[in-house]
């Protein structure tokens, strides 16, 4: 029955196109009126995100007009779908001074749900499962079988103006608006008592705006530019709250005041996760031009200021590059580019009561200070040769050195550095041959200690497992988690492919491959091993304006090697 | 010295004919191009550039080709410029008119690929397809057939729906590519971040890889797994992190309510019932992956748990 409504749904809109639509096409409008069907099973557990998870039929009108009067232009294009799937973009030219730019994007975006089924569990005392034992894991869903999901739009409005001043320069004026509305699946983990996770929906509505001036000036052989941007983001949202349940024994409700000392909150209705307003300015200023005949520079400095409304911390980045171009030859040019930026967050003091305060034995301080992992400098290096051995051929060589010093995140447990270093070595070839277009590129990256969580796994066996300090009671094997790990190569080698071939302007081939090898053997634990091989082919022909046939056969296989580190639990 | 100067003056006054001959030669118009290429012309008169622009008779065919003469004089086609031949010339008097477009000077797909202006754009089509040879969401992918694959993964970004287009992320602005370091912006996250403020934070609570890069847990071209994640829950969270410690309890094979919510069961625990509470999907607990202003509940975990 099912396989009977797809293939109806599927000869519909053939069926009834010449009742329903009409179309109109001339050199500068087009129309297309439809219908557009669909069907599909619907499958929890992957999300369908933009395509239909339902079977329905949507009416559909797609536009494109332009006309000119006098030296007034305009463009309009829109695809109109649904009142939650729609695309607008117009264009308004007043002779070569004035242009208007207007774009709408609106479309909706299922979300999944996550029914927490997996969280039912009670801990067996035995390896056979017979004697209940004291923890528990429970959830409860407060809003079962509901459908998430959330449109988001986005609006641009930008006017560029030519001045007509001495100096040829012009100005861009920007506005952009997203909003993503609808609901969303919100969960709470409450883990001092059984552990439980409650979760319902709630209300999205996050809202961003973004204002920018943009002004050019053309100096001599040089084109000068400056921008500033504001951004706000606000999130217009109540904020969702769960009950987080009181600190307990779960087996027998006793023991208040010693689970109540190992937690910081409980018995009590709190906010849960929430996205607080931030805003950020940004400064940008970008040079370029040619010296002589045979060189080119562009050079660009940013800086901006990024402020969470809620907590006040506040992140700094400041960016500066340099290019350099310079023609050795007609068939040679070579190039140069520098680039350093930096990041500073603020650090924030964490204000915790000790640990089981008030309790025989507890009193350790657990207060800290969060120094931020954006903290970093980050410079590169770049140097790249092009030369074009003849008309057909061209090679690239190129060279990048790049160092990331960051302030806070350890990569590197044996000495505590947190400085990556990476030398990437790549070579390129394209060819053009009248209709065939060809290229094979292969690079090798050396990477002196690549991010990782220096802190990731528990690995230290021979150690004796010591107690927290202070507390001979319990022992929390977490503590001597030293192990490194990281799905980031330290080496890493790609070589890849690509060929098309136009037959005619209606038809053409393209064949693709590609392979990755990479390892991380800089890890005090494993080695990582990672690779990766794709490989496709495509055949296009296109049948007249509104049909294109396609045919293609796409391979994918990604294998990352790791060990999974799992910890025995004895407290 | 004044002498000199007014011969060079004269020897270049009189050569400017010749050279203008050289470079361009006479120009025969279109009525003579239309004796050939009948269709072409019909169909420059419906494009883009003659409908939109209209700039009357002086943007005709010879203003792109070049002069005509020879090659109406010989029938050689390799006497004009055209995308078979000569197809450079052809691309540089594009630039005569758009020397303002700059993606044609100095971005990667020229300097670096040698790809040209008729590679992209189509001049002859109709009026209502613009200049592109496809529409956005298509050209690109027409050539990097490996990103187009990984759109058709089950988790993407809706491009192959026509919702973004890869110019979203990718600037052909003379920046080069987003994931390139010669890229303006901070970092590659400031591309991600223009869409998802909402992670902008700065958090009181952060998890060090999402002010790394975005990429070490995300590929935004495609993924199987859910959010674009490069692998599925746990084993992404597994390849940095241990897996939970009660993870290797054993469990008790049976139903039972909690002893302190009766209002909350039954429930049904099996022998492997932590593996799959504990191991199935990190974030139904550690739900602020991208970070977070409140603090977890666990005093042990100095509150960066990233629970609420």
């Amino acid at each position: 029955m099912k396989k009977l409504a797809i293939f109806l749904l599927a000869c519909l809109p053939l069926i009834a196109w010449p009742a329903l639509a009409g179309d109109h096409v001339d050199s500068s409008n087009y129309v297309e009126i439809g219908v557009r069907g669909s069907d599909a099973s619907k499958d929890h557990n992957q999300v369908s995100e933009y395509s239909e998870s339902s079977t329905k039929i949507n009416g559909m009108l797609k536009l494109r007009t332009m006309d000119t009067k006098g030296d007034l232009k305009y463009r309009l294009d829109l695809a109109l779908f649904s009142n939650e799937d729609l695309k607008m973009k117009l264009v308004i030219n007043k002779g070569n001074w004035f242009t208007s730019t207007t774009t709408y994007n609106k479309f909706l975006h299922k979300l999944g749900h996550d029914s927490l089924s997996n969280m039912s569990w009670r801990e067996a005392a035995d390896q056979a499962g017979t004697i209940p034992a004291h923890k528990e894991l429970t959830s409860v869903d407060y809003t079962p079988g509901e459908e998430f999901y959330k449109t988001y739009e986005d609006f641009r409005q930008v006017f560029d103006i030519k001045l007509n001043t001495s100096i040829p320069s012009d100005i861009q004026v920007g506005f952009r608006a997203q909003a993503r509305n609808g609901y969303h699946q919100m969960m709470q983990l409450s883990h001092c008592d059984t552990c439980h996770v409650q979760t319902k929906g709630a209300k999205l509505d996050e809202n961003a705006y973004d204002v920018w001036a943009k002004v050019h000036a053309k100096v001599n052989k040089f084109d000068v530019s400056y921008k500033y941007t504001y951004s706000k983001f606000n999130n217009g949202a109540d904020q969702t709250s769960f009950y987080i349940d009181r600190p307990r024994h779960p087996a027998n409700g006793g023991a208040i005041d010693e689970f109540a000392s190992r937690t910081l909150y409980g018995g009590e209705v709190l906010p849960t996760g929430f996205n607080n307003d931030n805003k950020k300015s940004t400064h940008e200023v970008h040079v370029e031009g040619t010296v002589g005949d045979k060189d080119r520079i562009v050079a660009g400095a940013s800086y901006s200021d990024l402020t969470n409304y809620f907590t006040d911390l506040d992140l700094t980045t400041s960016t500066g590059s340099f290019r350099w171009s310079h023609k050795c030859r007609t068939n040679l040019v070579m190039d140069a580019f520098l680039s350093y930026y930096t990041m500073d967050n603020d650090d924030i003091f964490i204000d915790i009561p000790a640990w089981r305060d008030g309790r025989p034995g507890g009193g350790q301080p657990l207060s800290w200070t969060r120094y931020s992992a954006y903290n970093r400098d980050v410079s590169y290096v770049k140097l790249r040769a092009i030369y074009k051995m003849d008309g057909n051929n061209r090679f690239t060589f190129s060279y990048r050195y790049k160092q990331t010093d960051r302030d806070n995140t350890v990569v590197n447990i044996e000495d505590g550095s947190t400085d990556t270093t990476s030398s990437l070595f790549k070579v390129r070839w394209d060819g053009r041959y009248g209709d065939l277009r060809t290229n094979l590129m292969a690079s090798f990256e050396s990477i002196d200690h690549p991010f990782e969580n220096a802190l990731g796994i528990n690995e230290d066996p021979a150690n004796a497992y010591v107690p927290f300090p202070g507390n001979g009671l319990i022992y929390y094997l977490q503590r001597q988690v030293i192990g490194e790990a990281s799905n980031m190569p330290s080496q890493d080698m790609n070589v890849r492919g690509n060929l098309s071939y136009r037959f005619s302007d209606k038809a053409s081939f393209n064949m693709y491959a590609s392979f990755r090898n990479g390892e991380n053997n800089e890890l005090n634990t494993y080695t990582m091993n990672l690779t990766g091989r794709t490989a496709g082919t495509s055949l296009f022909y296109v049948l007249d304006d509104k049909t294109v046939l396609t045919i293609g056969y796409d391979y994918s296989f990604n294998k990352q090697e790791a060990v999974f580190s799992v910890p025995v639990m004895d407290g | 010295m004044k002498e000199a100067k007014l011969f060079l003056m004269t020897v270049l006054v009189c050569a400017m004919p010749l050279a203008y001959a050289g470079a361009g030669g006479d120009l025969v118009g279109d009525e003579s191009c239309a004796g050939c290429h009948e269709e072409l012309v019909a169909s420059f008169n419906k494009s883009f550039h003659s409908t939109f622009f209209k700039k009357g008779d002086g943007f005709k065919c010879e203003a792109c080709h070049g002069s005509g003469q020879a090659h109406m004089d010989s029938e050689d086609p390799t006497l004009i410029a055209g995308p078979e031949n000569n197809m450079k010339k052809l691309e540089q008097n594009c630039l005569s008119c758009h020397s303002d477009v700059v993606h044609g000077l100095k971005e990667k797909h020229v300097m670096e690929y040698g790809i040209g202006c008729t590679d992209c754009h189509k001049v002859h089509q109709p009026a209502y397809k613009g200049s592109l040879a496809e529409y956005e969401d298509q050209l690109c992918l027409k050539c990097h057939q490996d990103v187009k694959a990984k759109m058709y993964l089950p988790s993407h970004h809706p491009v192959k729906e026509g919702r973004m287009t890869c110019v979203d992320c990718h600037k052909f602005d003379g920046s080069e590519d987003v994931a390139s370091e010669n890229t303006m912006p901070e970092r590659v996250n400031e591309t991600c971040l223009s869409c998802h403020p909402q992670y902008r934070g700065p958090f009181v609570f952060e998890h060090a890889p999402v002010a790394e890069n975005c990429m070490i847990c995300h590929d935004p071209h495609g993924s199987v797994a859910n959010n674009l994640l490069k692998a599925n829950e746990p084993f992404l969270c597994l390849q940095c992190h241990q897996m939970h410690f009660h993870t290797a309890l054993p469990g008790y094979e049976g139903d039972f309510v909690p002893h302190n919510h009766p209002d909350r069961g039954p429930f049904t625990s099996t022998l492997t019932g932590s593996k799959r509470g504990f191991l199935t999907k990190c974030t139904q607990c550690h739900t602020r992956v991208h970070g977070s202003d409140l603090p977890s509940e666990a005093r042990s975990a100095q509150g960066k748990a990233l629970t609420r």
